[in-house]
């Protein structure tokens, strides 16, 4: 074919074939205009609300779920019966590269969560919390009951990196900074710790320690942590004053745009009152304008859109599962 | 009609040198005749002796269809695998292939759980040598899943052998350890695998027998189920403690035929070990904590064991603490006597988020919301199993002395203990004079509360409460035998006693006793019997 020919084809492809099998698509398959550009939900499940499914049993429910409809529906991705407690996915991969931290250890997945690899062996276990750092993907970290471990390979190998971080470190969450990447927060069971370094030499940021179950890193790097008896905010994200801040009990588990006087502040700076939530949520997140998800341990995940004259919050999902954590991650 | 299956047995089990012929025999047929629930056990004994075959294979449709989702399910398939492999047909193989392939199970967190894990594992990566990571349900190699279950099992039999056991003589999770070990050292290929799997069979069989009292399990466990907590002929281990150590076997568990189908046989001296009560000992050893996530300065702290043992009756405990969540049994007093509910014990009813968070990784708030769901009773002031860190205990032979410093934020400001309800209270008046004294069987029993009790007749049996004097208790307790009783001159005749070893530092003994011999991280374990001796050299994997 000579070079005129191919430039004809060419056209007929661009002009009519393409725009009929575009059109074509979104009359049989609407959904598709959604998922080419879409807010990706994970929810990391560690039992059933069954007796037993927690607290070393486990259940078939159990691992990470995806909803690609805003938490209409959801499926299970993977292993089934492992404790899954949170998921990081390596945001250039457009959801191909996924990370399960999890009761046997850390997964990987590379084709969008239809295969997994166990990635560590028996000296790690119950991983609580994993964090990719998004600059360079080959660097993860994980957060253990005993200890906090690094992998500089994309997680074939790991070295414990917390050398000077005193015993107990149960390690609830690792979370690296938006605005530094070697700039790491751990939340240590009796303290925050912060590594300047990636993870080479830590800090205690507190000196009076408190229990620290939960923390967020926001924007505007403020520091906010949250413990039993609330949230408490640090403005440097290197201190955060124990004496100080107004602690909100209303979350049992963090909302960073929860914070005093009973308000949620969404992502765009509008501020609602504090919905009435279901007990025992474990984890909130916000998506789109206006909406938060809480994942709840007594089951389900909950949806709360704000409106004027908005309702309470309703279930949306995973009604019987025990949801630990939520996350968003755009793809396309 | 039994004839060929009972000829097959010869057949099958003539040349093997295990427990005695008939007493497997008699086991395999009761278990291929009762109809258990199904169980991978079962039908490899159904399958193994030919008889309800079809059945059998019916059933074995059911487990490999149904996604079974732990270790429990691992060991147990792996059980049937091995034991019938020359038999099961191709298709099932095939079958319990792809089960290995597509299952996800999960690991679990504790010590039990690993073992049945990785033996499982280490014996199908032999089985299937050369598969890829793609045939695996980790996506591991057939050579990467036998590297990995190879390290985990020598690290744990090395730590156990040396530094002591975490979920140690537990009446009810002692057969998870011993059925995996079975397997392995049944079907495992390597010579030195094998070696160590039998040697540490031995080891825990060996504990077991020392503190074996006529099919009861005496003295602390580190956990005890509730069916147990009054009885532990009742628990699963009995069936292991009939089997390896009496010749007949009333408590019938399915898994115990993979013991059956073995050839593992006990060296004939721990039985003895088992049944030689002429004379009263001691017993100290050395046993580990199960790993503290929070709230602890230390990751397995050293649990002392003590346990003094007669023919009539033994007492046994911890020094106190909390060591395992919520089953733990820190003391008890095993009366040996035909009569049900033959054990005296006490507790704090320590009822904490705290406890739970201190192993387990969950939110220990949310834990303790809905614990009774997984372990009922937990949070009840009239539970009779669990540890308290408030709880110390001394023990000196046959007398222990118990306090307690329980502070007022605590949930509940009382100390229990369990009195069977079949002895017979001496003297009325004890009760004045703050000594409770009852005899059970050719025991007495003498208790002094140090603050003021109730006695609570419940269900034919009875509760002594004892309330707190600011936040504190203590009682003494001694046994003896009615005939060499002598009178219990309270804490006079306990203070000043060393809780250790004579002429030796406890902290220096894994084991010591008159029949089992261990210093600290040797490795090395003395058994002896009068001038019989067996010793397990884990440093050379040998027995000498």
């Amino acid at each position: 074919m000579n070079k005129a020919g191919v430039r004809c084809w060419v056209l007929v492809v661009r002009k009519i074939l393409c725009p009929t099998v575009i059109l074509s698509s979104l009359i049989l398959y609407p959904s598709s205009l959604l998922l080419a550009q879409h807010t990706r939900l994970y929810a990391c499940i560690i039992g059933s609300d069954a007796p037993g499914s927690s607290m070393g049993g486990s259940s078939l429910g159990a691992g990470l779920w995806q909803s690609d409809d805003t938490a209409k529906t959801w499926r299970q991705l993977g292993w089934k019966h492992v404790k899954c407690y949170s998921v990081d996915v390596v945001n250039k991969s457009n959801g191909k590269i996924i990370f399960q931290a999890c009761g046997n250890g850390v997964l990987r997945s590379t084709d969008a969560g239809l295969s997994w690899r166990m990635l560590t062996d028996w000296r790690i276990t119950e991983v609580m919390d994993i964090a990719i750092d998004q600059t360079a993907p080959k660097n993860i970290y994980i957060a253990t009951p005993a200890a906090i471990w690094k992998s500089n390979d994309g997680g074939d190998n790991w070295y414990e990196a917390d050398s000077d971080i005193p015993y107990p470190v149960f390690v609830s969450r690792i979370i690296i900074d938006p605005k530094n990447h070697l700039k790491i927060y751990a939340a240590i069971d009796t303290a925050i710790y912060i590594s300047n370094d990636g993870g080479l030499e830590w800090v205690n940021a507190k000196a009076n320690a408190i229990t620290v179950h939960d923390f967020v890193v926001d924007d505007i790097k403020r520091l906010t942590d949250v413990d039993k008896t609330g949230i408490l905010i640090s403005e440097d994200t290197d201190t955060v004053n124990t004496n100080g801040g107004n602690r909100s009990t209303y979350y049992h588990s963090p909302s960073l745009y929860s914070g005093a006087n009973d308000t949620v502040q969404f992502q765009n700076g509008k501020t609602t009152n504090l919905p009435e939530v279901p007990k025992n949520i474990h984890s909130t997140i916000e998506i789109g304008e206006y909406i938060l998800l809480f994942g709840s341990l007594d089951g389900g995940v909950w949806k709360y859109v704000y409106e004027l004259g908005s309702t309470l919050p309703v279930r949306t999902g995973l009604d019987s599962e025990q949801v630990w954590r939520l996350k968003a991650v755009e793809v396309k | 009609m039994k004839v060929i299956p009972i000829f097959l047995f010869f057949v099958l089990f003539s040349q093997v040198n295990g427990q005695t012929p008939s007493l497997r025999r008699d086991v395999l047929y009761r278990i291929s005749e009762k109809d258990y629930r199904p169980t991978f056990s079962c039908i490899a004994t159904r399958l193994k002796l030919g008889m309800r075959k079809d059945l059998a294979l019916k059933q074995l449709d059911t487990l490999l269809t149904k996604e079974y989702g732990d270790m429990f399910w691992m060991y147990s398939c792996t059980g049937l695998y091995f034991s019938t492999k020359k038999i099961l047909p191709t298709s099932y193989k095939k079958k319990i292939r792809e089960c290995w392939k597509k299952f996800t199970p999960y690991r679990g967190d504790t010590e039990n759980h690993f073992l049945m894990y990785y033996s499982s594992l280490y014996l199908m990566s032999q089985e299937w040598p050369n598969l890829s990571a793609s045939e695996w349900f980790m996506h591991c190699s057939s050579r990467e899943l036998q590297k990995e279950s190879e390290e985990y099992l020598n690290f744990w039999i090395n730590k156990t052998v040396r530094y002591g056991q975490i979920e140690f003589d537990s009446p009810r999770y002692l057969y998870y350890f011993i059925t995996p070990l079975i397997l392995l050292a049944e079907y495992a290929k390597d010579t030195i695998m094998k070696k160590k799997s039998e040697m540490i069979l031995e080891y825990l069989l060996v504990d077991y027998a020392s503190q074996y009292l006529n099919g009861n399990f005496c003295g602390a466990h580190s956990r005890v189920g509730n069916d147990a907590a009054f009885d532990t002929r009742n628990a699963e281990a009995a069936s292991y403690g009939e089997y390896f150590f009496e010749d007949s076997i009333k408590h019938l568990l399915p898994d115990i035929a993979f013991a059956a189908l073995s050839s593992f046989k006990l060296p004939p001296i721990i039985k003895e070990i088992a049944h030689d009560r002429t004379e009263p000992y001691s017993e100290h050893a050395i046993k580990k904590s199960r790993d503290a996530i929070r709230y602890s300065t230390e990751l397995n702290s050293s649990v002392y064991k003590n346990i003094f043992m007669t023919r009539h009756y033994s007492l046994g405990s911890i020094q106190g603490g909390l060591i395992q969540p919520i089953q733990q049994r820190s003391w008890s007093l095993t009366i040996n006597s035909p009569q049900k509910n033959n054990i005296i014990f006490g507790l704090h009813p320590y009822v904490s988020e705290k406890e739970l968070g201190m192993f387990f990784p969950e939110e220990p708030s949310f834990m303790l919301e809905k614990i009774d769901a997984v372990k009922n009773g937990y949070t009840s002031e009239n539970k009779w199993v669990g540890g308290s860190p408030y709880e110390s205990i001394r023990q000196w032979k046959n007398q222990i002395e118990c306090s307690y410093d329980i502070p007022k934020d605590e949930k509940y400001q009382h100390v229990d203990l369990f009195l069977p309800g079949w002895g017979t209270f001496l003297s009325v008046d004890s009760m004045e004079k703050k000594m409770i004294r009852i005899q059970y069987d050719s025991c007495v029993v003498t208790i002094v509360p140090k603050t003021a009790f109730i006695l609570q007749n419940k269900n034919d049996n009875f509760r002594l409460r004892l309330s707190l004097d600011s936040g504190k208790t203590s009682y003494f307790l001694a046994c003896d035998t009615y005939d060499g009783f002598n009178e219990f001159d309270d804490e006079k005749s306990f203070c000043g006693k060393i809780d250790v070893p004579e002429g030796k530092r406890k902290e220096e003994w894994l084991f010591q006793s008159k029949f089992i011999e261990s210093k600290l991280g040797s490795g090395i374990l003395k058994i002896k019997n009068g001038t019989n001796e067996r010793i397990l050299d884990f440093n050379s994997i040998t027995i000498r």
